[in-house]
Order: C-alpha cells, then sequence, then structure tokens
C-alpha cells in the first residue's frame, strides 16, 4: 500500500490553526489542570519516590474518534487501544448522535457497536433516522523506528450500513519538546489513509471493482455486506494530533466522507469543507472531552470513557486470612502426633464445629468434613470469593491451623448446588514449606493436583446446621429494553422478593416476586413478528407491575464421574415455564465439555401469575465449550429453539480473572430473513461488569447486560435459572490455574 | 415529549433510591448483586456517618503493657499509621528468621529477617518476594537479584525484577518513642533491567540496631532467642500500589 500525500492546502492551513492552537495551550497549560490526577510518567522523579519504582497503570489511552475507535475527529488512525478495554463514547454533530461501544477484544484487534440517530433525516419513513451497526479493525504491524502502525478496518460492515467504509490507514507518532518543566514531552500522531464507501466518497483518486451498490435505509439488514468491501471509488483522508501534555490535545484532519446522504439526499447539515478541528481534554485517567468544529459549519463535541478489567475502580481488598503456623511449632509431643483421636466420634465432631467456626469467619460454609487417620476432605460452599482458588486457600489455612498433627494430604472441595465440584489435594507440609516461599504460588501449584471429586465415605461428618435452608432476600432489580425506533432507551425498576428454600444438598425450591415501581417498558412498540410471538410481546408483559418472575423446583446432582445433572420444573422466567433437563460432560483437567438439554415449555400469561398461553413447544439444544488460551470460551450449540425453529448459535467470550465478561454471539435457524424481521437474524453483544471490581471488596456477583440490535423470535432459548455450566467450570482446572495467585491472598 | 420523560426519569431513580433502602438478605443462600451493591452502599453511608476514632497516642507505658511486640507502619502515599501487632515469628527452608505482623482492620506483613516479603489485606498487594537474606544476619546480607510478585488488577500476578547495590551510610540513633537507639543505615538501591525504557529505582533503606534486643521482658522472648541483632527501622518499597512503608520496631 502507498501512503496518499496530505494535500498541501490542508498542511498549510494545520500549520495555520495548530500554531495558534499551541500558542493558547503553551499559555493555559501551566494553570489549567481541572480534574483528577492523570497517571503519566513523571520527567524526573525523585530516586527512592514512589514515581520513580516500577509502576503497572498503563498509560492513557488514544483518544477516539466519533466512531468510537481510536482516530482523529470522523477518521480513524491506526492505534488501538489498550488490550481488554471497553470504550464507551458518544458524539454530536449537526443532529447527528453516535452512541459507541468498543472493546479491544485482542492486542490487534477490536470491534464496536454504535447506535446512531440522524435527527432530520427525513427519509425511509422516519424523521430521525436511527440505525445499529457493528465496525471491526485489525492492526496489520504495528509501529517501528521508521515504518509507521498501519490498521485495516471495516466499518459497519453489516446491516443497512449507512455508515459503511472500509480504510487501510497508518500512523507515526513523533515526540514533540515539553511545554513546561512539570510537563513531559508531547506526542505527535500523523494519520494517512484510504479509504472506501463513506470514506471514499469525496476527493476519490481511483476506482476498484466498478460502481459500489449505494446505501438503502430501511431494509432488514443484518447480512455481512461483502458485495460493497473495498469496491468502488476510494479517496485520501489524513490527520494530525498533537498531544501537547497529559491533558490538552489538538486535532486537525481532512475527511473524505462526502455525507452524500445527509447533505444531498437530505438536508441535515450543510458541508463546506473537508476540514476538521477540534480540541480535546483528558479529565481522568477515564474520561476524555473534546469539542470541534466539524465541515466548515458545525459544531460538534464528544465524551469519551474508556474502562480496562485490569484497572479496577476500586481494588479488592481482603482481609488477611490467618498465617498457616507449621506443626512442628506446636506439636512437641509424640501424642500429639498420635491418631488415637480417630477412636472417638465426639473428637471428630469438635474438629468439624472448629473448622466451621473459622471458615465462617472467612465468609465459607463448612458442607461435610471427612477425618481419616493421615487424610481429611474438607467440603465447602463458596458464597464470597469471586476465585475458586482464593477460597480454597482460606480453607487449606483452616485445615493447617485446626485439624491433628497427624493428618498430612489435605483434599479441599468446593461444592455447587450440592455437588463436590473439584477436589484440589494438598500435602500439609508442603502448605508449611511454601506460604513464604519467594514463589509461594508458583511452587504450590506445582505440588498439588486437581482432581474430579469423590464420592464423600460414609464416615464423613455432614453440617449439622445446613439443611433445611431458608434464604430471603429483597432487592431492587431494573429491566432494560433498547432500540425501539420512537424511544431507543426503554427501562423499568422495582423491588424483587426472593426467597429459597434448600430441604437437602442439590435440591431447591425457589420463587420471585417482583413489584414495578417506575418504567416505560409498558408503552413499546407491538410486535409484527410472523413467528410464535416468544420474545417480542415484551410491551404486553410490560403492562402488569405485580408479578410472579419465577417458581421453580430444581435438583443438581452427580449421577457418574466427571457427569453432572440438572432438572428443574416451574416457571423459569418471565415468559415460559414448563421443565427442563440438563447433562453436562467436564472433566475437571479438560478444557471441552459437552452438554444437552431438552425443554418443554409453555408461554406464561401476560400477567405472569399461574396461568399459561396456548404456545406450547420443545427447545433443546447440543451444546459443546471449549477452553481457548487467554480466557476465552468458544461454544457452540445446535438444537430447536423457542419459536421452533432449527439451527445453531456460535458465542465468544472472554472471562477476565476478576469476573469481567465481554462476548458475541450470533444464531443462524432455518427462518429466512424475511420471515425473521429486522436485522434477519439473531445476534448480540453480552458483558458483566463484576461488583468486586467496583466495590473493591470481594463479590462473586456482578451486573450483566445483553444488547441485541434487534429483539426478534427466531433463534431464542428459554432462561432455565442454575444452569450448568458456568459454575462448574469456575471450580475446574484452567480456572483454577488461572486464579491460582489468589491462593495465598 | 420532555415533561413526560423528565417525570419516568424522576420516578425511576425515586424507584431506585426507594428499593436499594429496601435491600436485605437473609440465610446462606447468595443475595443478588443489586443486593449486594445496596448493602455496600449503606455500608459506605454508616462509615461517612461514623465519628472519625480518636487518634491513637502512643507511649511507652502503653506500648510495654503489650503481651507482643508491635510495629508502627506509616502507608507514605496515604498518609496513613497502622500499628501491628507480632502473630507468628518462624523459619522455612530458605535463610532467615520471618516475622508475621497483623493489625485489627485486616492487614498483615511478613518479613525475612526486616526484609518486606508479603503484604496482606491491602489493595495491589506484595504476594511474594525474593530477598538476599543469609542467616540471621539483619536486612539484606548482600547486593544483587531481588524479585517482587505483586497482585495486579486482573487478580494475576506480576513480576518486578531489579537488580540491587547495598551501601553503608553509616551509624545514626534514632529516637522512637522516648528511646534512643543506635543504629547502621543501610541503604538498598535497585534498578530495573529493561533494556531501552528508562531504568526504574526502588531504594529501600533499613537502620540495623547496633544492640542486641534484651533478653528480658515477655514482648522479646521469642525473638531475642532467634535474631540477635534485627531491623529497628526501614522504609521499604511494597509494591506499585502500595508504595513506600515506613516501619518501626517499637519494642524495647
Amino acid at each position: 500500500m502507498t501512503r496518499p500525500p496530505v494535500p498541501r492546502r490542508v498542511s498549510t492551513a494545520l500549520r495555520i490553526a495548530l500554531g495558534s492552537a499551541a500558542a493558547l495551550i503553551c499559555a493555559s497549560s501551566a494553570t489549567l489542570a481541572w480534574g483528577p490526577e492523570i497517571t503519566r510518567d513523571t520527567p524526573n522523579p525523585q530516586p527512592g519516590s514512589r514515581e520513580a519504582a516500577p509502576r503497572f497503570k498503563p498509560l492513557p489511552p488514544p483518544s477516539l474518534n466519533f466512531y468510537g475507535s481510536a482516530g482523529a475527529i470522523d477518521t480513524p488512525s491506526a492505534e488501538m487501544l489498550q488490550d481488554g478495554t471497553y470504550a464507551a463514547s458518544y458524539s454530536w454533530f449537526g443532529g447527528q448522535s453516535r452512541y459507541n461501544l468498543t472493546f479491544q477484544a485482542l492486542p490487534w484487534l477490536s470491534a464496536s457497536f454504535r447506535y446512531n440517530g440522524i435527527r432530520n433525516l427525513n427519509l425511509f419513513g422516519f424523521s430521525t433516522y436511527y440505525d445499529r451497526g457493528f465496525d471491526v479493525r485489525a492492526r496489520l504491524w504495528r509501529e517501528g523506528r521508521y515504518l509507521p502502525e498501519v490498521t485495516m478496518g471495516l466499518q459497519d460492515f453489516a446491516g443497512t450500513g449507512v455508515y459503511a467504509a472500509e480504510y487501510f490507514v497508518a500512523t507515526k507518532r513523533f515526540s514533540t519538546p515539553a511545554l513546561s518543566h512539570r510537563s513531559g514531552p508531547g506526542t505527535l500522531k500523523v494519520s494517512a489513509g484510504l479509504g472506501w464507501g463513506r470514506l471514499g466518497s469525496y476527493g476519490a483518486i481511483g476506482n476498484i471493482g466498478g460502481t459500489r451498490p449505494s446505501f438503502v435505509g430501511g431494509g432488514t439488514g443484518g447480512q455481512l455486506s461483502t458485495d460493497q468491501w473495498f469496491r468502488g471509488d476510494f479517496a485520501p483522508f489524513g490527520s494530525i494530533e498533537w498531544q501537547a501534555n497529559e491533558r490538552f490535545s489538538l486535532k486537525a484532519e481532512y475527511s473524505s466522507d462526502a455525507y452524500r446522504t445527509e447533505t444531498q439526499t437530505s438536508n441535515v447539515f450543510e458541508r463546506r469543507s473537508s476540514l476538521n478541528f477540534g480540541a480535546e481534554y483528558q479529565y481522568s485517567n477515564y474520561t476524555r472531552l473534546g469539542a470541534y468544529y466539524l465541515y466548515g459549519s458545525e459544531i460538534g463535541f464528544t465524551a469519551q470513557f474508556q474502562l480496562n478489567p485490569r484497572q479496577p475502580i476500586a481494588p479488592v481488598v481482603v482481609p488477611a486470612a490467618q498465617p498457616v503456623v507449621p506443626r512442628s511449632i506446636w506439636a512437641k509431643t509424640e501424642a500429639q502426633w498420635g491418631q488415637a483421636w480417630t477412636q472417638s466420634q465426639s473428637t471428630a465432631m469438635s474438629y468439624r464445629d472448629q473448622v466451621a467456626e473459622q471458615l465462617k469467619k472467612d465468609g465459607l460454609i463448612l458442607e461435610a468434613i471427612d477425618l481419616q487417620g493421615t487424610l481429611a476432605e474438607v467440603r465447602f460452599r463458596n458464597p464470597r470469593y469471586r476465585s475458586s482458588a482464593q477460597a480454597m486457600g482460606r480453607v487449606a489455612r483452616v485445615m493447617a491451623n485446626y485439624l491433628p498433627a497427624s493428618i498430612e494430604t489435605f483434599r479441599i472441595t468446593p461444592v455447587q448446588s450440592g455437588m463436590g465440584v473439584s477436589t484440589l489435594e494438598l500435602r500439609r507440609s508442603d502448605l508449611e514449606a511454601l506460604e513464604f516461599d519467594a514463589e509461594a504460588t508458583e511452587a504450590l501449584m506445582a505440588v498439588a493436583a486437581v482432581t474430579e471429586a469423590r464420592p464423600l465415605t460414609e464416615n464423613a461428618l455432614q453440617s449439622q446446621e445446613l439443611y433445611p435452608a431458608f434464604s430471603f432476600s429483597s432487592g431492587p432489580y431494573t429491566r432494560p429494553s433498547y432500540f425501539d425506533p420512537s424511544r431507543p432507551f426503554r427501562i423499568d425498576v422495582g423491588v424483587d422478593l426472593r426467597a429459597s428454600y434448600a430441604p437437602a444438598p442439590g435440591w431447591i425450591l425457589a420463587g420471585t416476586l417482583r413489584q414495578r415501581l417506575a418504567g416505560n417498558t409498558a408503552k413499546g412498540r407491538a410486535s409484527n413478528s410472523v413467528l410464535p410471538h416468544v420474545r417480542t410481546d415484551i410491551s404486553s408483559y410490560a403492562q402488569y407491575g405485580t408479578t410472579l418472575e419465577n417458581l421453580f423446583v430444581g435438583r443438581h446432582w452427580k449421577p457418574r464421574p466427571n457427569l453432572y445433572a440438572r432438572a428443574t420444573v416451574g416457571l423459569f422466567e418471565t415468559m415460559f415455564g414448563g421443565v427442563s433437563g440438563e447433562l453436562l460432560w467436564k472433566p475437571v483437567n479438560s478444557r471441552l465439555a459437552l452438554g444437552v438439554e431438552g425443554n418443554y415449555v409453555v408461554q406464561r400469561d401476560f400477567d405472569q401469575r399461574f396461568s399459561f398461553r396456548d404456545y406450547k413447544t420443545f427447545t433443546g439444544h447440543a451444546s459443546a465449550y471449549y477452553e481457548l488460551d487467554n480466557n476465552y470460551i468458544l461454544q457452540l450449540d445446535a438444537g430447536r429453539y423457542l419459536a421452533g425453529d432449527y439451527g445453531g448459535t456460535l458465542s465468544l467470550d472472554r472471562v477476565f480473572n476478576n469476573g469481567w465478561k465481554v462476548g458475541g454471539f450470533f444464531t443462524l435457524t432455518n427462518v429466512s430473513a424475511a420471515d425473521f424481521g429486522e436485522g434477519s437474524f439473531d445476534k448480540g453483544i453480552r458483558f458483566t461488569m463484576p461488583l468486586n471490581w467496583m466495590l473493591g471488596q470481594p463479590s462473586r456477583r456482578g451486573f450483566g447486560l445483553t444488547i441485541r440490535p434487534t429483539q426478534r423470535d427466531g433463534g431464542q432459548r428459554v432462561v432455565v435459572p442454575g444452569r450448568l455450566y458456568g459454575s462448574i467450570r469456575a471450580s475446574h482446572r484452567a480456572s483454577l490455574q488461572d486464579q491460582s495467585a489468589r491462593f495465598w491472598e | 415529549m420532555m415533561p413526560h420523560l423528565k417525570l419516568t426519569c424522576a420516578r425511576v431513580v425515586a424507584a431506585i433510591m426507594l428499593s436499594l433502602l429496601a435491600a436485605c438478605a437473609k440465610g446462606p443462600g447468595e443475595p443478588s448483586a443489586e443486593v449486594e451493591l445496596s448493602q455496600a452502599i449503606g455500608q459506605v453511608i454508616r462509615q461517612r456517618l461514623a465519628p472519625d476514632p480518636a487518634p491513637l497516642v502512643v507511649t511507652r507505658a502503653l506500648l510495654d503493657s503489650q503481651a507482643v511486640p508491635h510495629v508502627e507502619v506509616v502507608v507514605e502515599d496515604q498518609d496513613l499509621t497502622g500499628y501491628l501487632g507480632l502473630l507468628l515469628s518462624r523459619r522455612d527452608n530458605l535463610p532467615g528468621e520471618i516475622t508475621h505482623w497483623s493489625a485489627a482492620d485486616g492487614s498483615a506483613l511478613s518479613f525475612r529477617n526486616g526484609m518486606l516479603i508479603a503484604s496482606r489485606g491491602m489493595a495491589g498487594n506484595l504476594l511474594s518476594a525474593a530477598v538476599p537474606a543469609e542467616g540471621l544476619h539483619p536486612g539484606p546480607a548482600h547486593g544483587g537479584a531481588r524479585s517482587y510478585q505483586l497482585r495486579s488488577g486482573d487478580f494475576e500476578a506480576r513480576s518486578v525484577t531489579l537488580a540491587c547495590s547495598l551501601q553503608d551510610l553509616g551509624p545514626v540513633t534514632l529516637e522512637i518513642v522516648d528511646l534512643r537507639y543506635p543504629t547502621r543505615h543501610m541503604q538498598e538501591r535497585c534498578e530495573t533491567l529493561e533494556e531501552g525504557a528508562r531504568a526504574k529505582v526502588v531504594i529501600n533503606d533499613y537502620w540495623i540496631d547496633s544492640q542486641p534486643r534484651p533478653r528480658t521482658g515477655p514482648q522479646t522472648d521469642y525473638l531475642a532467642r532467634h535474631q540477635p541483632r534485627f531491623v529497628r527501622q526501614s522504609r521499604q518499597w511494597a509494591g506499585p500500589q502500595i508504595g513506600y512503608l515506613r516501619i518501626r520496631d517499637l519494642s524495647r
């Protein structure tokens, strides 16, 4: 690829603009620093100060353009965000607003989802035209000493493609002198690219493959627009960004987007120039604000927020666990090392009660303990810690400090829904030897074994106080719904009253009463689906304020080694109830899991009490799950969906150790694009933000969100409480290995 | 349209506030994220409303009345001072005497021959460390490599390796809670070894007590037997998140 030169006229204009703005920044930067501290390298830190010592916090991320990707104003640059970053941004100019969500999935690959509104477009039957789109960007090579960073991008590459464009762009960074002795050196970024589609619509210098099919709004969309990619006219674009110091930066660009639909077909704004200018302010490590003058006629602004799962809002702080006290310190006599204690049931029970008491202090619940002469197994529930490894570490310390000296082998078994999920087997002397080792985590994992949880022996002592167990909670709920053309975002909020009763391990009877307090979901549009309305009657369901959200009986058990089972009967969710069964095969040390699930479901009445509608169906899937490297989980489901359609779902999720999760999925079934309606097939993105990341205290919970560009009836699955895979995987080898650093904390 | 929207917003916010206040959970079942969040918010409000505890005035008489030795720890960056009591003193297969100190607020520090090897109950904990310990020599016995395993945001360990040189800065007399101690000031200057990047520098200071720990009194029996000379005061780096800690041994 050749780098197109920036036209001379532009560079002169840029020089003038930058020159005058630089003077402004020089004058203001010494006095203005509004906002929280920004993590940057201090120019000349004092040795012995924290600033001079190694730091983990990354530098503020690259700035974003109006499409939510790294770039200048309306054009992209070749930069990538930091790996794992979520960037949410809002941009507005000339009546056009764009809400962008970008995820840097890999160091060289990012994906974006965008919801945009164009006011007064007055086309395709809408005054304000709302649309959704996906972008993907891949870095082709990194910046070198002389070579620029080069990225290829596909913008709005599926769907109706109002913003469809493809491009190659190159960016080179240069260091600029510091403006004052207090600030570090600045950075100048120069980008140039070649664009097709929108980005090839002004000042084209060539053409590949003849005429490109033009944008037609109002279609069903959802198909990959492969027939358009890199077709038609192409034009050069370019930008320059000067980050004068850690807070201020100036941008100028030459845009090759003619805005034909907005300015020629319709009259959204007037495009008088190809030059855009802007100034941005880094308010904090996460937040950046910008103001711009675009296309010679319009004022615009952006607000950019970049969150990185690796940078918690509040790092998790957990009270220190008790240190392991080696037996050599407290077991001095031979009698203390003997096994006479095994003869007495009451002694064993007192050990059980002591262990239960100590676990309680760590927020853990003892289910059962099996004490033999030289071996002990503890089965416990972990309602507190995100990582199973951390809970196991705490159990190990309690065992080391409270069990008789003769016990050398520890078996630590987390229990989930009454099932032993895995067992960590340790030698007590390793635990005593390694707590203060220089590489304590690695050393311990090297001598620990993760095995299948075996059934308990007959001598095991169950906890006396656990069953039957009654739990109750009340708290708020929120239920958002998106992308209704007349109101893009609707939400209901209210209170949930939840109660559950566990008569014995593995059994649960649970229900949730829901009272809506406020919201506007009930005013949503009525369904126009030609399929059975399995998901699109949201507004009909939302007419009722006091509802029974769910009520079910569930049982989890382990029929055979490596095999987990679930059976559930009742009202599963807002819209469906019935019977459901699931089997999951997941060996402890395997990255692969296979599952099968069958459900016979009946659609619930709109009032969500005990009555049903006429629609009944069988829905079920065979599923394969595979744990890839870098915490990616690939899932493939094939089977019959709620509307009776057959097909498959492919999903890919990135699960961070601290509970952050982000992923995407799509479902293809035998429903035609026309019958499916808007979007052509079911797809979406989902993410989960863990509470421990926000609050800085241990928690296993998080807030999840699934966003579909359009909610239709094809490719939909029933929601059944207590599905197996997620909770089982969390205590298996790959996950324990990933979280091993938590063991000693 | 707008008044209606405002009304809805107000009602939604009011409803969320109301239901947050109503959040509660009982029994062994796991509460939902909403309930946990509400409880956390409640806790923060209670902490904000609670009066600040009166600052602790440490006197020699108070220290003498303690059953176990204590250290005073100042977290420089947060300007926080804490007092940690000795919980455990032991040996393992590596050279040096390990001491483990803990505070009532759930934080804890571990040292090997007076060199920090672990922190717990803090954000960005020092998980483990390799330190230049030799026999019962107080503080670093020599220069050379040092490594730290540190907690970082995604529940993972990150490693920092440094190359250190040791310097004797001569005798210094310290005064700690009414008592004067002759010490020797040792300084360890450590640098990162990354190529190309500007070297990062860590400086640890140790004031080694010139006199052996007295062998009388309830506070000193274990340490006195095991570690004849010791680090009376130090300033040590505990990782990028915690920063530097200033530690003073308050025992006689």
